[in-house]
């Protein structure tokens, strides 16, 4: 069994955007359409400090889905596209049977690391890229990030978790002390999103 | 490497049908996916290739290797290479950033131009009626017209406009075109951009823009980082880390910016100073280092210029040759001015013997002091250069630098101290750079590096961008290569007096007609400043011509475009390195439409006029050529790896990437006269004489003065500008994360992670003004406007407005923020100063 997790280091974390793009190009997302999102966490827009003068800091999150031990999302799904893949923990939908509820955005308290397709989704060139084997991606249907399962079910890295420009992020399975991510968090004090929601995320923010 | 596929190319719809099948529950399934993959003989495999190509988008800390996966021709992804002997957990030197990753983004943009283009005739320049045409046309059309100017003006009439985009040896702004440029004796623009930094440090230092160290050696060695007038958490990404790195093992990182930034968050300490008074700042710090004994005195004795005794009589270093001795030429030169060392020693004053002696041949060196020694029987008055500086930074006590700068004495002596407990090093970039006297903040940032003596080790030194800028190959013939003996070039325009060229005929006092101009691997009209009379200017040129894989604004006001190869369609070679590895990027895709290389563009034109004897040679076999001939920036030897092997065109091919410098890199000299680092320019250079000279007084040590039209207080007693009655706030045009210039500035994924351009400004500022956040504003001085997004952003010092750099004219809502900005220069640099700028805001109301 193994439980994967990441960890994000935010005092490292410049807040590049890296990530996102590597992300949006290996899963071949559609136009408007991002996974991984990096927030800005003070300004009234990307890349701005709302705090008065001289006390605001332009500090950054990356946030895509949680992939939560406890999944809101799982719960609310009527049909049981979204589930959670006992090998792997990842939270993962079935395109094919979502029936465009939207049902997982309101339960999920993570707001924006869904995406719904309103309108048949627009690519960017008439080529498909990235990786071969990303998803493909359907109107009427919600999208979010799937910890890359097209590379992770293959023993490969998430793509966001390609050379991070600052290396501040770790992957691996939670369950093995061994791994990246369990030797990233020993020691260091974490946070999670909304802890108190009680879905027990397996993204670790280092702070 | 080469061919890969992936072990499954099972789709995730197959795998679920799969699933269906054989009648396992979704959740229950005990078949993993890598079994399925096995058994099923995978059909729809898709072959993927994998080629290697480097950045050339300029941020400064770049040529970071890419892997670039071709799919059916195209390419489909970009990831950062990891190279062949990088450490497995945090890969070593590998880097990248989101600019580079979205460079596949350029080679199919919708704005790519695919055919060669002429402007319809009768339509305006910039009015976007095209015709397409064929190649021929266009070169024959481009040849005729050039004979022509060649025939009645000379080849000076035709200029060549380049800046910086893509520095590599067959292609961009280094390689084919000049040669072709010099034989036909065609003149050139001279970017003003950066020369601030490029051309004063280079003074200083040698040439390179940096004496330092690389990443690695900050990470492990650094005690303190001192950030100054740059954000590199932002325009460094991949540099930035040995920063965080030496940071989280125990450094101190202290920011000098008056702007909070995303580096601001990352280090511990911060000096917001008030706009353009780094040089006051850096005086304050010299004398606050100099009065306290917080200088290394070992280091000034032996590799600064300190002791050197300064005659009175012509503010030379008293030297051999006043003796009667011949200098004779040492064969070096500084590779930023051009001026030949000599080997001509300088004279100290030994207090041991009581005399002036040659340097070698003193024991108790004065370091301080005012002597009296005998040139031609005459006695002349001679000062050390440390007391000289000592003189000029004395100017600037504490206190009256905490109130011109807007610190605090204790900030100011933090700072100080923070560079006498070294190993220290700079991070230095351009934003420094951006105002007219600013070459005096490079002069005190080199000043303070030197007196306490952070260079020439580990951890220390200026780190341009976060790393060194050493050159472990030097291609020596890439701008002349294969040119006929008498070949030369026309002659250089400082491209900031365009619009005075077109207005009066004349440069620096000669005939300056200029009928045609080629723009290569830039975007002049977006990035120059004072648009309106650069455009006012182009528009007297007869024919204009650009060359670029992208209808850049620049293209869309030209008389001819002529599609050029993105980087991933040709095969080329970085002209420097600002990496360990030897930047080589493969083709890893056939040009999509009718693009050309450089190489190939400039090789027509060039039979056109009859050059053929010139041009016989393929680019294969002028990159392996420019490798066996390039020579060792450091050694002075052959390009070699670190095992000693020559670096070749043929190991790239098989290698991809070699390996050229240690981890551990530090710079351990300074290529410069004396091997010293001058602490007084006896001889200062200007960069360029556009037919106003420096006055070499001014310029031989660091000075504090204010800008030229971005100073809208008085303050230490310096009266405000009279403009900033009318226009109080100071205009950034502040470099991103998103953009390098424009390169990047088409692609959609990163227009997609921002709101488009907007001005940042304080709410303070906002308040006053009666603007919201969202609210359409106009950008305005006496030169032009811009009409934009408002974001309020309390990041932004209030009295200071910011719109990040990297638009073109087509994105905004109106106007051009290089409408705002200024010509006015010194000629010391010919620097652009971008924020050297005034401006209002007010609600935009369209008209």
């Amino acid at each position: 069994m193994t439980r994967y997790g990441m960890a994000i280091d935010l005092n490292r974390c410049i807040g590049c955007h890296t990530c996102s793009v590597a992300c949006k190009m290996a899963n071949n997302l559609p136009k408007n359409m991002w996974w991984n999102r990096v927030m800005t966490n003070d300004g009234y827009t990307i890349d701005s400090a709302r705090t008065a003068w001289p006390q605001g800091m332009l500090e950054f999150t990356p946030v895509a889905c949680q992939h939560c031990e406890n999944p809101a999302c799982v719960k609310v799904c009527p049909v049981g596209a979204t589930y959670k893949d006992p090998d792997t923990g990842i939270v993962r939908q079935d395109a094919d049977k979502c029936i465009g509820c939207r049902m997982c955005m309101s339960a999920c308290p993570y707001n924006g690391v869904r995406s719904f397709n309103w309108e048949e989704p627009a690519a960017y060139y008439d080529f498909a890229v990235g990786d071969s084997d990303a998803p493909e991606h359907q109107k009427h249907t919600v999208e979010k990030c799937t910890f890359c399962y097209q590379r992770t079910s293959q023993g490969e890295e998430p793509a966001c978790m390609h050379l991070c420009p600052e290396r501040a992020r770790y992957w691996g399975d939670l369950d093995d002390p061994e791994s990246a991510v369990s030797r990233a968090i020993e020691g260091r004090s974490y946070q999670l999103l909304l802890e108190e929601m009680g879905t027990k995320p397996s993204v670790y923010y280092l702070v | 490497m080469g061919s890969k596929q992936r072990s499954s190319m099972i789709s995730r719809r197959k795998f679920l049908e799969a699933v269906a099948l054989t009648g396992g529950a979704l959740g229950a399934t005990s078949i993993s996916l890598n079994e399925l993959a096995t058994a099923e003989e995978s059909p729809q495999a898709v072959q993927e290739e994998t080629k290697i190509t480097f950045c050339r988008g300029n941020c400064g800390a770049k040529m970071c290797h890419w892997d670039v996966r071709v799919r059916e021709g195209k390419v489909v992804a970009m990831t950062p290479h990891i190279h062949a002997d990088a450490d497995p957990v945090d890969k070593g030197r590998s880097k990248g950033c989101l600019r580079g990753m979205s460079m596949m983004e350029t080679l199919y943009n919708e704005r790519r131009v695919k055919y060669p283009l002429r402007r319809v005739e009768g339509t305006p320049r910039g009015g976007g009626e095209w015709e397409r045409i064929s190649w021929d046309d266009a070169l024959d059309e481009i040849a005729d017209k050039w004979k022509g100017y060649i025939e009645e003006y000379g080849g000076k009439s035709i200029v060549r406009w380049s800046i910086y985009g893509t520095a590599v040896v067959l292609n961009g702004h280094y390689g084919s075109w000049p040669k072709l440029c010099t034989i036909l004796g065609i003149s050139n623009f001279l970017a003003g951009a950066d020369q601030a930094m490029m051309f004063t440090l280079g003074q200083y230092l040698g040439g390179s823009y940096a004496s330092g160290c690389d990443g690695p050696s900050v990470a492990q060695n650094a005690r303190n980082i001192i950030i100054w007038g740059a954000n590199p958490a932002e325009t460094s990404p991949h540099e930035f880390r040995y920063m965080q790195e030496a940071r989280d093992r125990g450094a101190t990182l202290t920011l000098i910016d008056p702007r909070i930034t995303a580096t601001s968050a990352k280090s511990q300490k911060q000096l917001r100073i008030r706009p353009a008074t780094d040089s006051a700042l850096g005086l304050a710090v010299i004398n606050y280092l100099i009065e306290n004994d917080r200088v290394d005195w070992e280091f000034l004795a032996k590799s600064t210029t300190a002791p050197f005794l300064v005659k009175s009589t012509d503010g030379k270093y008293l030297r051999s040759s006043d003796y009667g001795t011949t200098p004779t030429p040492t064969g070096l030169s500084n590779r930023t001015t051009g001026v030949m060392f000599t080997d001509d020693p300088a004279y100290v004053w030994d207090n041991a013997q009581n005399k002036a002696v040659l340097v070698h041949e003193a024991t108790d060196p004065a370091f301080t002091g005012t002597f009296t020694v005998e040139v031609d029987g005459q006695p002349v008055s001679c000062t050390t250069a440390l007391s000289l500086l000592q003189a000029r930074a004395s100017e600037w006590p504490l206190e009256r630098a905490a109130e011109l700068c807007d610190v605090s004495e204790q900030q100011i002596i933090e700072l100080a101290e923070a560079m006498a407990d070294g190993p220290t090093v700079f991070n230095i970039s351009n934003g420094l750079g951006h105002t007219v006297y600013s070459h005096s903040a490079y002069m005190v940032a080199a000043t303070c590096a030197a007196i306490t003596g952070n260079f020439l080790k580990p951890g220390a030194g200026i780190s341009h961008a976060g790393v060194t800028t050493s050159l472990p190959w030097i291609p020596i013939s890439y701008d002349q290569y294969v040119v006929p003996p008498d070949s030369k070039p026309g002659p250089t325009y400082s491209s900031l007096k365009f619009p005075d060229i077109m207005e009066t005929g004349t440069y620096n006092g000669e005939d300056a007609p200029i009928k045609s101009i080629l723009v290569v691997a830039g975007n002049p009209l977006s990035n120059v400043p004072d648009r309106q009379a650069m455009l006012k200017a182009w528009e007297k040129v007869e024919f204009t011509i650009t060359v670029d894989p992208i209808m850049t604004e620049t293209a869309m006001y030209s008389d001819l475009v002529l599609p050029a190869a993105q980087w991933l369609e040709e095969e080329d070679a970085g002209v420097a390195m600002f990496t360990p590895y030897t930047p080589f990027g493969e083709k890893c895709v056939e040009p999509s439409f009718e693009h050309r290389t450089d190489f190939d563009i400039a090789k027509a034109l060039a039979l056109r006029f009859g050059l053929d004897p010139f041009y016989q040679k393929t680019e294969e076999e002028v990159t392996a050529e420019i490798y066996q001939t390039a020579i060792n920036g450091i050694s002075g030897g052959a390009p070699v790896d670190v095992n000693g092997e020559p670096v070749t065109r043929d190991r790239l091919v098989k290698e991809k990437t070699i390996r050229t410098l240690e981890d551990g890199y530090y710079d351990q000299y300074f290529l410069t006269q004396d091997y010293r680092i001058a602490l007084y320019l006896e001889a200062p250079d200007q960069l360029h004489d556009y037919g106003e000279k420096i006055n070499v007084d001014d310029k031989r040590l660091p000075f504090f003065q204010p800008p030229a039209e971005a100073w809208p207080e008085t303050v230490g007693g310096f009266e405000k500008n009279p403009l900033a009655e009318k226009y109080p706030l100071i205009f950034l045009t502040a470099h991103s994360r998103y953009r390098t210039h424009t390169t990047t500035g088409y692609n959609p994924w990163l227009l997609e992670l921002q709101n488009g351009p907007d001005l940042h400004m304080n709410q303070v500022d906002a308040e006053a003004r009666g603007l919201q956040h969202g609210d359409i504003v106009k950008v305005y001085n006496d030169r032009g406007f811009v009409a934009v997004q408002l974001c309020i952003d309390n990041s932004l010092r209030p009295g200071m407005v910011n719109l990040p750099h990297g638009w073109q004219a087509d994105q905004f809502i109106a106007g051009h923020y290089q409408d705002l900005t200024s010509r006015a220069c010194d000629p010391f640099d010919c620097n652009d100063n971008y924020f050297d700028c005034l401006c209002e805001v007010e609600k935009y109301e369209e008209v």
